[in-house]
């Protein structure tokens, strides 16, 4: 069946976001519902339901649903998830407890009173498991089925539900996993079974070990949560195969793979939109992009282009670790809610405390009384306060005075001089953020691209660009609803990781095909389940290399028949991207692999750039709505500024500097020194002039 | 440049806002962290882009820390590097863009001389305003064994090649004849070389921003700034002292031996006057200075006190000029606190978490709220070098041994961290035996290892190796005979150990401080120290320790003996009586 109605749903903390894009006319859809934390399925139904009416779209016209879930992160970060049991190596329980590498910052680090995250398996529910594999795959000792069967009892008898198995080195070999799992499943097959050889083939054990617990943890629960909304959306008539789940990493996986794999969700929050700012990029032919997601807590920035690493395996949830490959994504905490106060020798601090939602900033009204980010922006006159969250509540702009004020008296400042203030404080909290980013990654701020979603992202992009000298700042249509673009404009992806060490000079072609074979045979079976042919599946090769004794690795492409001149090759494109990432390169150095590594993409459709009508350079008379004063430093203070309605803008208006544009879900800041020209998919691009 | 100015300020007439001031300091954070990035991302060695063994920092135009470096270790040593370099190279010698090599512990500031700092004075306008710093671990600098860090050194010649402050770099480039002294005298000139090259690249971004800072704020502005930074730190000291009673009180702890004398052990000592809003710390009981290398100079003394001192008093106070300032030393050349050259001093580690403990015991007795029994004793390394790895070559396993850690007042002791700065080492196991001629056959809590109390200590650890090859075996770690000790009816925890071959009839136990040839087919057994516990252990929460015997943390028997729960035969739920 031919493509009819797309349809997006991310589920946030506040609220749940649905776009919605007719295929073929590329009419599209957007609102929000609240979201339902204590079955977050009635939220994604109800949206659905409230599209269908809308637009009077029949259930069977949806071809595709694509989700973006919390399911799985929420049971971690509220210990909800089901009671596990774990089986190691036998010698080996203090592995997981201990938490190799773990290294706090701050005041922690001194700190006698630091405690270590608590483990989401006591050593009373670790079982050991006389087995044994070495470091070149001999199995040196069988596991013994009787032991393995007393131990799962015991685990069973404890209470656990879902049994996690993480031998040592079990990625050379995974013969003594699979075999616990057969005997796991004759003794009780509702248990759920997580092996650290299918999760993470991958050397170093503790990472290996603490992903395959988070897997075993959350794994009953996704796998409910996803039955149910499957079950939910068939009854609603919507049975379309190609529903999907969003990953970490930025692919999505359907709904009945991502049971398999609920770990891949866990930090998938921020993926999304960072989709769907790499789609944007492309889009407009930038070189380098940073999405700039500023919601009601936090800021998620993260660093898009051709030659930054944008993947990493170092995740951190809770305070546990993850090791599934997933977006580098840095999160502040700074946000709409976020809250100032006076810190010691008087000085204005901003969070990481917020007010959230509820009580929220202090014009929200409902009971907040602390100056937040939000109020602060009210002042300024960024904000309406009387249109918030996208005119579904009336604020008062005297709550925030009233806070500001409060704040101020710490300062000795008036309330505007304490809103001025505190904008400067949090500029330049989000300015370091993104340009230690920057620097980490060796990119000069004039050449990226920002990208401003969330609800406040872009009312404060614009400040953030000029302290750091960013030149463009690109707002898209509906920032606040970036995540639930983000998900239609993302293929179905898997990555598939084992470890095998040798020399990339040295190790057999032999030994090199065996590897890869497996894992392309799982890629390809995994493609098909989801519903791909074989020529619809697009397998990309990589290798993770280092220099013999590194700790980490880097990854490089790795297709072509293995020859000679190939593996040179590959040594040269490790020293290169050593030297692009780190400004150096040991060229005489031997070069070693550490990681086998396929990508299996499967390309579908991608939808939400929608062409805008072109209209002149000045804006339609019905754009200006009016003007309101706002604070705008470079202008000298606060001056009269002219408002827009995004709505009526059209491609190819241009708009001044010292400029307000507003839309449902958001405001635009437009700072002075910069002009606003509105591009063919309706994007606001705003370029700034640096003296 | 960017246009969003900060208020230009007349020259003289500076008084900063709590505004401005959070924002100048935020950004003299970011040059610092900035400077780590580079540092970590551009260093040669292992040891800095794997183990991030440095730091980085911006001083005052006194040579003074105005915004910690993201590794507390290296605070007061900043202080003292800035000094050793000033006292060398006073202002009107310096030129804009010179940068200064200094590993000298006794000329400058560093802990031990394998650690290296580069410095760079930062000029405005021909005047002084600061300097920026880095401080990084080398792999080399030359003595009687790899690494600099011998455990037979006697002197701190034998530790490594001393450099007291060498213009290394000026604005016309490299200093040639420094590079060629320093790199001839390591082993491995390139790791050294490049790791060098990396801190200066890092100090001089770092200086780059701070002339942006300058440019935005006015020269005054940035001046006043860095005082008022430290100021804070110093009220805040104040302030929180103000809650302490008047008085005075003391702390010891003891190392094994010197690594000479096998039987003398070594004692350290503080004593703690607090009157009003100042405090004194006094290491004059301390032992005399020692042959061996865990001699103390006063960087590292004060160092363990000041990381003693703002633990208890308020963590998130920021360890900088003003913090050092808060406190008075007393501390007499000649004792193993302020060990007088060429005294050797490449160990310094499990001498300065011995007088840190020392420091806490003094301001426990005085009244500290916060408080927390002693971490195990025992951090330290262990080598193991094989004449063939699995590849063939030479090569040399490293690990980094640390207890775990005391009990707090509300809490159970950590697990397994580093007992001054709390990282926990990263060793792999299976990153381990694919690379060493060696097997592990057990990493396991060890059972009542833990200090008992209401809160009890972090367990041991023990692990076990098996060795495929000859090796030479070096251990440097604090100590076994002295252990720490419970805290307001709290208990010990359990000793460290290492024991060769347990079990047989060649079974015996290594002194702390020691090298030996281990053949192959060796069994190695290194225990970490349990942390001690806090509080009366029959007060503690009758569900914690059933939950610590189902864990196998605690034994039964010590369930009854210590913590007088007798919890009959079965699982071990609900019937247990106390």
């Amino acid at each position: 069946m031919s493509e009819r109605w797309a349809i997006g749903v991310d589920t946030g903390g506040t609220f749940t976001d649905l776009v919605a894009i007719e295929h073929d006319s590329q009419r599209t859809y957007v609102t929000k519902v609240p979201s339902t934390p204590a079955d977050p399925s009635l939220a994604v139904i109800e949206a659905i339901q409230r599209f269908m009416s809308a637009e009077k779209v029949q259930s069977g016209e949806i071809t595709r649903f694509a989700h973006g879930t919390t399911v799985a992160t929420n049971a971690v970060l509220e210990e909800k998830g089901v009671q596990i049991g774990l089986l190691v190596t036998r010698g080996f329980r203090a592995v997981y407890e201990m938490r190799a590498g773990v290294r706090p910052t701050g005041a922690v680090l001194i700190d006698p009173y630091y405690e270590k995250t608590r483990p989401l398996v006591p050593q009373y529910c670790i079982e050991e498991i006389s087995e044994r594999i070495y470091f070149d795959g001999t199995r040196a000792i069988e596991p013994d089925a009787d032991e393995v069967r007393r131990a799962v009892r015991a685990l069973i008898g404890k209470g656990a539900r879902s049994v996690a198995v993480c031998y040592l080195f079990s990625f050379m070999d995974d013969a003594h996993e699979r075999r616990t799992r057969e005997i796991i499943r004759e003794i009780d097959p509702s248990i759920r079974v997580s092996l650290s050889s299918e999760i993470l083939p991958t050397i170093r054990e503790y990472p290996r070990i603490a992903t395959t617990v988070l897997d075993a943890y959350v794994g009953p629960i996704m796998e409910a949560y996803l039955e149910a909304l499957d079950r939910q959306l068939g009854e609603m008539g919507v049975v379309t195969p190609q529903k999907y789940v969003m990953q970490s990493h930025g692919g999505l996986m359907r709904i009945d793979v991502g049971k398999r794999f609920p770990n891949q969700t866990l930090l998938s929050g921020p993926a999304a939109g960072v989709i769907f700012g790499r789609q944007l990029g492309e889009l407009i032919a930038a070189e380098r992009i940073v999405t700039f997601d500023m919601g009601g807590t936090s800021t998620d920035i993260a660093l898009l282009g051709r030659d930054t690493s944008s993947e990493t395996n170092k995740g951190h949830i809770g305070g546990h670790d993850v090791a599934t490959p997933m977006l580098k994504v840095l999160t502040l905490g700074a946000g709409g809610g976020t809250i100032g106060w006076i810190g010691p020798g008087g000085l204005l601090k901003a969070g990481p405390h917020s007010a959230g939602s509820t009580p929220g900033p202090a014009c929200y009204g409902r009971g907040g009384t602390e100056a937040t980010v939000t109020d602060a922006d009210a002042l300024m006159g960024y904000l309406d306060p009387e249109r918030l969250l996208g005119g579904r509540l009336r604020g008062d702009r005297q709550e925030s005075v009233a806070a500001l004020e409060r704040l101020g008296r710490g300062l000795g400042l008036d309330a505007e001089r304490t809103a001025i203030g505190f904008e400067k404080v949090i500029t330049t909290n989000m300015a370091i953020g993104v340009r230690l980013a920057l620097t980490e990654s060796g990119i000069d701020p004039r050449a990226v691209t920002l990208v401003a979603l969330g609800g406040a992202g872009p009312v404060h992009a614009c400040a953030v660009a000029q302290f750091l000298g960013i030149r463009r700042v690109l707002v898209p249509p509906f920032p606040g609803n970036a995540c639930a673009s983000g998900l239609l404009q993302t293929d179905v992806r898997h990555v598939y990781v084992r470890s095998r060490l040798g020399s990339v000079r040295e190790m057999p072609a032999s030994d090199w095909r065996a590897v890869y074979a497996d894992l392309e045979q799982r890629a390809i079976a995994d493609g098909r389940a989801e519903g791909f042919d074989r020529d619809a599946i697009a397998l990309g090769y990589h290798l993770d290399v280092r220099y013999p004794r590194q700790g980490y690795e880097l990854t490089v492409p790795a297709t072509g028949e293995i020859d000679d001149a190939w593996r040179a090759r590959i040594e040269e494109s490790f020293h290169s991207l050593h030297e692009a990432v780190y400004g150096i390169a040991a060229r005489g150095e031997p070069v070693e692999i550490v990681n086998f590594r396929i990508v299996s993409e499967m390309v579908i459709p991608k939808l939400g750039f929608v062409p805008l009508e072109r209209g002149s350079e000045m804006p339609a008379p019905e754009a200006r709505t009016g003007s309101r004063l706002a604070y705008f430093e470079a202008a000298g203070g606060f001056v009269e500024a002219p408002l827009y309605d995004r709505r009526a803008l059209r491609a190819g208006n241009a708009i001044a500097g010292g400029a307000i544009i507003e839309q449902e879900d958001c405001t635009t800041v437009v700072e002075p020194d910069a002009r606003l020209t509105v591009d063919g998919f309706g994007n606001l691009v705003i370029e700034l002039v640096h003296v | 440049m960017s246009i969003v100015e900060g208020p230009k300020l007349a020259a003289g007439a500076v008084s900063l806002d709590g505004i401005t001031l959070e924002i100048v300091g935020q950004r003299i954070a970011e040059i610092v962290s900035t400077m780590e990035v580079l540092l970590f991302h551009s260093g040669y060695s292992t040891i800095l882009r794997e183990s991030n063994d440095g730091s980085a920092t911006v001083l005052d135009r006194n040579g003074r820390v105005v915004v910690g470096a993201g590794s507390p270790v290296h605070i007061a040593a900043y202080y003292y590097t800035a000094q050793g370099i000033l006292s060398r190279y006073p202002w009107e010698r310096m030129n804009e863009r010179d940068a200064f090599v200094i590993n000298d512990p006794y000329i400058g500031g560093t802990h031990h001389v394998p650690d290296l700092a580069v410095v760079t004075p930062v000029f405005w306008e021909g005047r002084p305003l600061g300097f920026c710093a880095t401080i990084a671990h080398k792999s080399d600098v030359g003595g009687i064994v790899p690494g600099s860090s011998a455990a037979s050194s006697r002197e701190i010649f034998h530790d490594g090649v001393l450099f007291p402050g060498l213009k290394y770099w000026t604005a016309d480039g490299p200093v040639e004849d420094a590079v060629a002294v320093v790199t001839r005298n390591s082993r491995t000139p390139e790791l050294v070389a490049g790791d060098i090259r990396a801190q200066i690249g890092a100090v001089r971004m770092g200086e780059v921003r701070v002339h942006e800072l300058v440019r935005q704020y006015g020269y005054e502005a940035i001046v006043e700034a860095m005082e008022r930074l430290q100021d804070i730190s110093y009220d805040r000291i104040g302030d929180a002292l103000e809650g302490w009673p008047d008085g005075e009180a003391e702390g010891e702890a003891f190392l094994d031996s010197d690594g000479v004398d096998l039987e003398r052990r070594v004692r350290f000592h503080a004593k703690v006057r607090k009157a009003g809003r100042s405090i004194a710390v006094d290491f004059s009981g301390s032992d005399e200075q020692v042959a061996g290398p865990v001699n103390l100079r006063p960087q590292s003394s004060e160092t363990a006190s000041l990381i003693a001192l703002l633990g208890y008093l308020d963590p998130s106070i920021s360890l900088n000029g003003g913090t050092q300032r808060a406190v008075t030393f007393v501390n007499p050349p000649g004792r193993i606190t302020n060990a007088r050259f060429p005294a050797p001093c490449n160990n310094y580690m499990p001498s300065l978490h011995l007088l840190l403990t020392a420091t806490q015991t003094a301001l426990l007795a005085l009244g500290s709220r916060r408080a927390s029994a002693p971490d195990g004793f025992g951090v330290g390394a262990m080598t193991l070098g094989y004449r063939a790895n699995q590849g063939g070559r030479r090569a040399v396993q490293y690990e980094l041994i640390g207890p775990s850690l005391g009990a707090s007042s509300t809490s159970d002791g950590a697990f397994q961290a580093h007992p001054v700065a709390h990282t926990t080492p990263s060793a792999s196991i299976e990153i381990l035996e694919t690379e060493f001629p060696m097997r592990l056959r057990c990493c396991e809590a060890i059972v009542d290892s833990a200090g008992p109390g209401t809160f009890r200590g972090g367990l041991g650890c023990v692990r076990e190796y098996e060795l495929l090859e000859d090796a030479i075996f070096t251990l440097r770690v604090g100590g076994f005979r002295s252990g720490s000790w419970g805290v307001r009816g709290g208990e010990a925890g359990l000793k460290g150990r290492c024991i060769v071959d347990p079990g047989t009839e060649r079974e015996r136990a290594l002194p702390a401080l020691y090298t030996t040839e281990l053949p192959s087919g060796t069994i190695l057994r290194v225990e970490t120290a349990g942390g001690s516990g806090f509080g009366d252990p029959k007060m503690r929460d009758r569900e914690a320790v059933l939950r610590d015997v189902r864990n196998g943390y605690v034994s039964r028997e010590e369930a009854a003996r210590v913590y007088g729960l007798n919890i009959k035969e079965g699982n071990g739920g609900s019937d247990a009586q106390s």
